[in-house]
């Protein structure tokens, strides 16, 4: 028996406290390992960077009391195998909830079949974790053979179980994976690889030659071009731009509260919100992506839900509790990137088609400091210091500039552009009008 | 303390290191924490959650590295976290990795308690009070916001934390030092709308203890910087972006800890290898930095939200003034690259959990100006218009020079290898426009030219600007501040600008 089969099994007692009883609950249990490794000025290891270790046991709990109260808590190690212990804790923070009523709780049901574990991943938890080291080599040795001069990255892995299950007969137990590679060269040019399945040598081999390509090129200084008309905004950036300005004001919870700058109206009137031809998806099948899982910590079972359905909004990001307060749908919750995907019914530029394009303008990467932009106005100004200058539609070297706009205005411009880029399961974003765009 | 408790797993961690010839340090954590949040007078989260584990961090004789961690404080926990960091270290001498002798260094170091001397108790008990007193007090708190001016549709969301946090750091070289560095805070998020745009106030109180942030004084505190926020929020709203360009910048006291923070403390620490404030890895002290005027210090003050007196490698933690008269004095040096930056070990190396590897962090970091100038308003209630009475008074209102108030920080991020920064403001006013709104606006420019532009400060030190760190991905908590305005001269590599 697990420590979470033992923990269902507790819970399923209908333990009590103080003259009250546990009659519903909600769990969720991960037991995982981790490992860690890194390279600081091309030297892997050393006191910070050291290989490391992590091992895991936690995860979350709602109880439901028999005199209407619920509590919510994280739970730790002792907790998942002592439960007994914690009980009256548990029940000293429990409240009375905002809508008046018990949350609805996830029933029997099926899940859909998604990809979350590698066994490649699986493997170096078995014994010998040097494959993993092995990658420093790559990243080193690849890097170099390009001309880095310097290199800094981290890897990491980890491999675990999750149980998500509730007093209503919801049962979901799965094995998951995570694997990922960030490098930087000459503190220039970077790269980035996160999904569920092992980084292969020839994955990050690519990730090490494209690092160092790139940072050879932004080692030039360049000027931004009189002509410039635009920035080709990176997959990584995009979702850091929509998960900042739009994923915050798509949450039920913030239209609910009046938090977000999109109303239960705009809801009710599926208010138009971004072009007709964009739809802002979250997907939480897609195979072995960091996003996916079978369910959510609440056992909403994955899959592919639409919140902006061309161009209209169609459904907030809800958990049960708040979804049956506004009487909408559940959403699935990505676990990890991609947070939301932004798709177009029109044709998505190639990167080589994109560039050709924009002419002359810039690509960006890297936006610092986009934590500090109100979310709630959508609207940014921000300096990228390392970003790309394009003339002619090639790629050049680097050059600071001063962005600014409306992210709403930006996406929905009848210029802008989705753009495909090879190994991304997001996409990038061409946008030629909107933009205030300046040398910094 | 709970960490007390923990001897058999701190003898079964020294005994597995020394079987297998490492040298140890052994950083056990012990957290509960009790988190409310309250919308509009209803609970939305109630939770206390509670997490202890130890991390170790190993060392062969000959320098190679690694690292372990278990959310488990029993000994066989301890022994099998010391045999796992033993099989990385060991691996990482198989890979050629970096190597340290940092650890050798340990018995060495004077500014450790002499093994054995007791647990180091941060001063007073971890008073709580009950859930349901906490939640009416907060409620309460929610309630004197109703005359507060916000705009139509307002929201209150309050947050309620309190960490009861203790750590145990043990040495193989005999160092056993068992500490407390509890924190809490108190935070209103006001939500309304104006003229189809949210508006979004937030106000702080943050200190040692919940019972130190639920009591009159504090909330009447958070009362007043909450109407500022709010007013300051309302005024922006509906105006203007300020135009792009340098300014003569005032910033109250949270703004000026984002400065200090960002564009001088980050690269004061002694790990960043190759920040701008450093040449050929060493930090350039002795340089003339800024004005004669200017002192930056950073080092726990009592009942402040960061305050920690003991390092995570065991190591007292000492006040450090990184400027000193202008002149850059000293770095956050710990005791893996305080030598490679030229800098002694100052104990400043932190750790947000025992999951992770310590590296040079900052606590409370304040600027500090030798000839400052009195203030006559309350600091907690500036309004632009006592914002220009005072820069009038210093002589520091020229019709020739542009000049902006900054208010409502946003937070910020610094890269100090380039030396730029960035941080958000929530509003802003043209103080050579009678003061008039203008809406959020970003500040970004280079730290060594903010460090030479700093030229006044106005006011009280007001050190309490409270929030969370989060360098390589690990959140401390952090505070500061200066004196209730800060005057920074205008510099062609200090700009604002907004989205129009």
């Amino acid at each position: 028996m697990t420590a979470a089969d033992a923990l269902i099994a507790f819970l399923s007692q209908t333990p009590g406290v103080e003259g009250v009883t546990v009659i519903d609950w909600r769990l969720e249990t991960v037991q995982d390992e981790g490992l860690r490794v890194g390279i600081r000025d091309s030297e892997p290891g050393g006191p910070y960077e050291g290989p490391a270790s992590a091992i895991r046991l936690g995860g979350s709990l709602q109880l439901h009391w028999s005199d209407g109260l619920v509590s919510r808590g994280s739970l730790d190690r002792r907790a998942v195998e002592a439960p007994s212990e914690r009980l009256a804790a548990w029940r000293s923070d429990a409240f009375h909830p905002r809508s008046g009523r018990l949350p609805p709780l996830a029933g029997p049901g099926g899940v859909p079949a998604v990809q979350t574990c590698d066994p490649a991943v699986a493997d170096l938890f078995a014994g010998d974790p040097t494959p993993l080291l092995v990658q420093l080599h790559h990243i080193l040795s690849g890097t170099r053979a390009h001309g880095a001069r310097r290199v800094d990255a981290i890897v990491r892995a980890s491999f675990g179980e999750r149980t998500v299950a509730t007093s209503r007969g919801f049962f979901c137990r799965w094995l998951e994976t995570a694997s990922s590679v960030r490098l930087w060269v000459d503190e220039l040019g970077g790269s980035r690889y996160e999904r569920r399945k092992l980084a292969s040598p020839a994955i990050v081999d690519g990730l090490a030659a494209q690092s160092a390509v790139l940072a050879r090129q932004l080692h030039a200084p360049a000027h931004l071009s009189e002509m410039a008309r635009g920035v080709l905004l990176m997959p990584a950036m995009v979702d850091a731009l929509l998960g900042r300005f739009l994923l915050p004001n798509l949450s039920a919870r913030a239209i609910r509260d009046g938090r977000s700058p999109f109303t239960l109206d705009d809801l009710q009137s599926r208010r138009e919100i971004l072009r007709r031809d964009l739809s802002l998806v979250v997907d939480t099948t897609l195979p072995y992506e960091m996003a996916t899982a079978p369910c959510s910590s609440e056992g909403v079972p994955a899959g592919r839900a639409a919140l902006i359905q061309r161009g209209t909004l169609v459904a907030p990001l809800a958990d049960l509790e708040v979804a049956a307060e506004m009487g909408v749908q559940a959403t699935p919750s990505p676990r990890g990137r991609p947070h939301v995907l932004l798709e177009s019914e029109e044709p998505v530029l190639g990167l080589d088609a994109a560039l050709a394009l924009l002419g002359d303008g810039v690509i960006v990467r890297d936006l610092p400091g986009l934590h500090t932009q109100p979310a709630r106005r959508t609207m940014y100004a921000l300096v990228a210091p390392d970003a790309q200058v394009v003339r002619g539609g090639a790629a050049g070297g680097h050059c600071a500039v001063r962005l600014a706009g409306n992210v709403v205005q930006q996406v929905s411009h009848r210029t802008t552009r989705l753009v495909r880029i090879n190994g991304e399961a997001g996409t990038g974003l061409l946008v030629l009008d909107g933009v205030e765009l300046l040398p910094a | 303390m709970r960490v007390c408790h923990f001897d058999a797993a701190v003898d079964a961690a020294l005994t597995t290191a020394r079987a297998a010839g490492l040298r140890l340090i052994l950083r056990m954590q012990d957290t509960v924490e009790r988190r409310l949040v309250m919308v509009d007078g209803g609970i939305d989260r109630d939770r206390t959650n509670r997490l202890a584990g130890l991390g170790v961090h190993v060392c062969t004789e000959d320098g190679f590295v690694g690292f372990a961690s278990v959310d488990d404080v029993r000994p066989e926990a301890a022994t099998e976290a010391v045999r796992r960091a033993g099989r990385l270290a060991i691996a990482a001498r198989a890979i050629g990795g970096g190597r340290t002798d940092a650890f050798q260094q340990l018995s060495d170091l004077s500014a450790t308690p002499e093994p054995g001397a007791g647990p180091m108790q941060t001063p007073g008990v971890c008073r709580t009070p009950g859930p349901a007193d906490t939640a009416s007090i907060v409620r309460g708190a929610q309630d004197d916001l109703a005359v507060v001016p916000a705009g139509a549709g307002r929201t209150i969301r309050t947050t309620f934390s309190a960490v009861d946090e203790e750590w145990r750091i043990v040495r193989s070289d005999g160092a056993d030092l068992q500490f407390r560095t509890p924190h809490a805070l108190l935070r209103h998020e006001v939500t309304s709308r104006l003229n189809g745009n949210v508006v979004r106030a937030v106000a702080t109180v943050a200190g040692l203890e919940a019972a130190d942030i639920l009591e009159p004084l504090p909330l009447a505190r958070l009362w007043r910087r909450t109407g500022r926020a709010a007013r300051d929020a309302l005024a922006a709203a509906s105006a203007p972006p300020p135009a792009a360009g340098s300014y003569r910048l005032v910033l109250n006291h949270a703004l000026a800890k984002g400065l200090a923070h960002e564009a001088i403390g980050h690269l004061c620490e002694s790990d960043v290898d190759g920040s701008v404030l450093m040449r050929h890895g060493r930090l350039r002290i002795g340089e003339q930095l800024a004005r004669a005027t200017v002192t930056v210090v950073d080092g726990p003050l009592p009942g402040d939200f960061a305050q920690q007196p003991v390092s995570a490698n065991g190591i007292l933690r000492q006040p450090v003034a990184l400027i000193e008269h202008g002149v850059l004095a000293a770095g956050l040096g710990d005791l893996f690259s305080a030598a490679a930056a030229g800098v002694p070990i100052t104990g400043a190396c932190r750790a947000s959990s025992f999951r992770d590897r310590p590296t040079p962090r900052m606590t409370n970091i304040r600027i500090q100006l030798a000839d400052a100038s009195t203030l006559a308003a309350d600091p907690d209630t500036l309004t632009a218009d006592d914002v220009a009475a005072a820069l009038d008074g210093a002589g520091l209102l020229d019709s020739r020079i542009p000049t902006l108030y900054l208010a409502g920080y946003r937070g910020g991020q610094a890269h100090p290898r380039r030396g730029d920064f960035v941080f958000g403001a929530d509003a802003a006013y043209d103080l050579l426009d009678g003061a008039s709104p203008r809406g959020p606006a970003s500040f970004t420019g280079l730290a060594e030219r903010a460090l030479e532009a700093i030229v006044a400060g106005i006011g009280p030190i007001c050190a309490d600007a409270a929030g969370m760190c989060s360098k390589d991905g690990s959140a401390v908590t952090s505070s500061g501040g200066s004196h209730a305005l800060l005057v920074l001269d205008p510099d062609p590599d200090l700009v604002i600008s907004a989205a129009t």
